[in-house]
């Protein structure tokens, strides 16, 4: 029998999102809050991201003198997300951005120093000061570790293991939502007086990316069947230093420390494509360009689907002090030493700029821009937006950070009434549950994951096309259509993987369909999302947002009007 | 490709363990975590492992490798094999198995928590960050490295004997955080760290300098934890 209980406040996924919302929700006086994670906290996919988080401290000059500060921040991210980001949601973010990285050090994060003691910050691609506050290349190690201090410190209330299967939004109103815990196989109701989403990006879908094995969209799919609108899907960063073949990543602080990006004939061809900034354009252009040469037979390695990232004039000093875990991960995984190799490097799929629409508190959006009342996104697996069609590096550890911290204060500001949990609804999972032992052939969850990969990345890979698109929406379909039958084999209770496995790719598949949907519907090239067809950015017809969102079983779209500055942000060419 | 055979240490709750035996076709770039999702996806869907982040980051893979902890995604089962082609896999040892791969590590956790690993600040916040010298960040590198996998305390000898003892990872954390400019509790610190169940259980075996696949040093943490709580101890003696 399903079991439940309720927290006032519940946040599913830890995260630098999840965990600044816990946080900074306890310290504006909520008490009662629980966070649900997948895995242990300490392993949320945020300990990944490497090269820093962007903020202008201005404690490190840039060229000819330039001192950083917030309206140049502004304007590179503006600039970056080619003009689709709103201009109100990315002056919060640039603004708070000093703020949150002071707060992570007098929280006791171990930042990279400079001689006089003040944080260091180095170069970022599209950023035009030394921006990225960092700790070596492992910043959101750092900061996630903080955070998990800070929230033992608190006596924060964690479910660890337990994966969110269902959410409860009736009547426009979110009560709570419905877990399964690996380690008791039990289905779980919990209901809550608000819900934070923070459970992070969805790039697994595709064939080679740089996520980690817990990354699959739930939180995104949950939203979508809850009623929420979906925004900007189409646009997924592919990140130009993905260890090929494996693809996990070689952080941007490579290209920011002066790393240099070569084709088969030794030949730095970022010359060709950006001129200016080289191999620290922003991650979208260096990509295309990676792909470019690739498509055009100048690619490296047995089948030439990989460039060769050069960092050996460096030096080993350098190498060892900024770059030590890409160094160390490098040589475990290849055997290859970044002081004296080249290394194959390939666009791999990293970050989901699309997500849950949310506004500057977090709250989820509906495609008419109403509220779902106590239901709240934060983080990568939400679309506020700041990044629009290409994020800039060090920017999504800072927008989690601080839009973490802002649901977080709006849930314990809501104080909304703790709902009571939904058994019923619980039950009804455990029943769908059931349904995956049948007897009887059907295709497993793990199977339709792997087989998902591939067909994402051919047909909604770095460049699109509508004749590749429509056909990965016939064949992602068809394995939707397979999913229904889909079958469990493992038997056991306790860490049933393949059970957890059946509903992550059931969110996987929806995310993907959803992500077809909408390269299909915009026809223009811009950013990340990038038409073959359409190989132009047109303002004219698509300086606007793109929403998806349920209507009984087919997918509504609707638009919205990017929030543009056009005196001080006015809608410019891309050059780099 | 190349074949490697690979033995896995299976156990279900409640029952006796087995070993299942598989042969496996493996490329170069093959990781031990890539090639038990694989197992997994196909011929073993009960096969329970833990992972998460699959480049040596998160800690959540740590895995027995031929008699020695390790992370699986930092495995690479070319290398690991060996001439013999051989590779055997179980669980970290010490720690209770929940099921196949997947340990218990409440215990483990339990002792971080303990070591209380935040901040606690000699005095109060400035406007902007503290100063802290670049000197000082890399005393600390030493434990902010660490990713809590566990595989040290899995090694260790004592932690074996005695479910009593912190162990390295609790110290070696406790320990960044006496070395930390910033921090006001060193006293409660250090008073934690020296007794029975902390530093001076440790016997100097060395095994988590050997074990720990960030190449990171708790047994010299846990001396200099040690000597400070000594050095200390004396100056009060002094009547200072």
């Amino acid at each position: 029998m399903p079991t439940g209980n309720s927290h006032d406040l519940l946040v599913v996924g830890f995260g630098v999102a999840g965990a600044w919302a816990a946080i900074a929700a306890h310290d504006a006086g909520a008490r009662d809050i629980a966070v649900i994670s997948k895995v242990h906290p300490l392993r949320s996919h945020s300990g990944a991201a490497q090269g820093g988080i962007a903020a202008p401290l201005g404690n490190v000059p840039g060229k000819a003198g330039l001192i950083d500060d917030v309206a140049l921040h502004v304007a590179d991210t503006i600039r970056a997300s080619a003009w689709l980001a709103d201009v109100d949601a990315v002056e919060l973010v640039c603004r708070e951005a000093e703020d949150v990285v002071v707060s992570y050090e007098h929280m006791g994060a171990v930042f990279s120093r400079l001689a006089d003691g003040r944080i260091a910050q180095r170069p970022f691609a599209g950023h035009s000061a030394p921006r990225a506050a960092y700790s070596a290349d492992r910043t959101g190690h750092v900061l996630l570790h903080t955070l998990y201090e800070q929230a033992l410190r608190r006596g924060i209330r964690f479910y660890e293991e337990h994966q969110v299967v269902d959410l409860v939004v009736d009547d426009g109103v979110c009560r709570g939502l419905v877990t399964y815990s690996l380690r008791t196989g039990a289905f779980e109701a919990m209901g809550a007086g608000t819900v934070l989403l923070a459970t992070g990006g969805h790039a697994r879908a595709w064939a080679v990316h740089t996520n980690g094995l817990p990354n699959t969209g739930d939180g995104v799919a949950l939203a979508f069947g809850a009623g929420a609108a979906l925004m900007d899907l189409e646009f997924l960063q592919f990140h130009p230093t993905g260890l090929h073949p494996l693809g996990v990543l070689l952080s941007e602080a490579c290209r920011g420390e002066g790393g240099h990006l070569l084709d088969a004939n030794g030949e730095r061809f970022m010359a060709r494509y950006a001129p200016t900034a080289m191999e620290l354009a922003p991650r979208d252009v260096v990509t295309r360009a990676e792909q470019s040469e690739i498509d055009a037979g100048r690619g490296v390695g047995p089948n030439g689907r990989a460039v060769h990232l050069d960092v050996r004039h460096l030096g080993e000093p350098r190498i060892r002090e900024t770059l030590p875990q890409a160094r160390e991960m490098v040589l475990h995984l290849t055997g290859k030493d970044l002081v004296k190799d080249l290394i194959p490097v390939q666009p791999t799929a990293h970050y989901a700029m699309g997500g849950i629409a949310i506004d500057l508190d977090g709250h989820v959006l509906t495609h008419q821009g109403t509220v779902i009342e106590g239901l709240f996104a934060a983080g990568e697996c939400s679309c506020l937006s700041v990044h629009g069609a290409n994020r800039l590096g060090a920017n999504s550890l800072l927008e989690a950070s601080v839009m973490g911290r802002r649901a977080g204060r709006a849930m314990a500001r809501a104080e909304r009434p703790r709902e009571p949990a939904a058994t019923d609804r619980a039950r009804k999972v455990e029943q769908r549950a059931r349904g995956f032992f049948e007897p009887g052939e059907g295709v497993s969850p793990f199977s339709l994951l792997s087989e998902l990969g591939p067909i994402l990345t051919a047909s909604c890979g770095v460049v699109r096309d509508e004749v590749g698109l429509l056909e990965g929406r016939v064949r992602v379909d068809e394995l939707v259509n397979r999913a229904s039958g889909m079958r469990v084999r493992d038997r056991a209770t306790v860490f049933n993987q393949e059970l957890a496995a059946a509903f992550e790719a059931t969110h996987l598949l929806t995310v993907a369909q959803l992500t077809l949907r909408a390269a299909l519907t915009r026809t223009e090239t811009r950013g990340a999302h990038v038409r073959r067809d359409h190989e132009h950015r047109d303002d004219a017809r698509w300086l606007s947002h793109l929403l998806l969102s349920r209507e009984g079983e087919a997918i509504h779209i609707s638009e919205r009007p990017v929030r543009v500055d056009e005196t001080r942000f006015p809608p410019d060419r891309r050059s780099y | 490709m190349s074949e490697v055979k690979i033995e896995i240490l299976r156990r279900e709750p409640d029952s006796l363990s087995r070993i299942e035996r598989r042969v496996v076709e493996v490329t170069a770039s093959d990781t031990l975590l890539s090639v038990l999702d694989g197992l997994r996806a196909t011929v073993s869907p009960g096969l329970a492992f833990r992972g998460a982040c699959r480049h040596g980051m998160c800690g959540e893979c740590g895995v027995r490798v031929n008699g020695v902890g390790a992370l699986a995604c930092m495995t690479r089962v070319e290398d690991a094999a060996g001439r013999r082609r051989r590779l055997r896999v179980e669980p970290l040892s010490g720690f209770p198995v929940v099921r196949d791969l997947v340990v218990d590590r409440s215990a483990f956790f339990a002792a971080y928590r303990d070591a209380k690993p935040w901040l606690l600040p000699r005095e109060d916040s400035p406007e902007r960050e503290r100063r802290v010298s670049p000197a000082a960040v890399a005393r600390q590198r030493r434990a902010e490295e660490c990713v809590l996998c566990g595989i040290c305390n899995a090694a260790c000898p004592v932690v074996t004997r005695h479910g009593s003892f912190a162990g390295p990872a609790a110290l070696l954390k406790s320990f960044g955080r006496v070395v930390d400019e910033r921090d006001g509790a060193t006293t409660e610190r250090l008073s934690w760290a020296s007794t029975e169940s902390t530093a001076y259980r440790c016997h100097g075996a060395f095994a988590c300098l050997d074990a720990c696949p960030k190449g990171l040093d708790p047994a010299d943490a846990i001396f200099e934890l040690r000597r400070l709580a000594e050095g200390r101890g004396k100056g009060d003696d002094d009547g200072t």
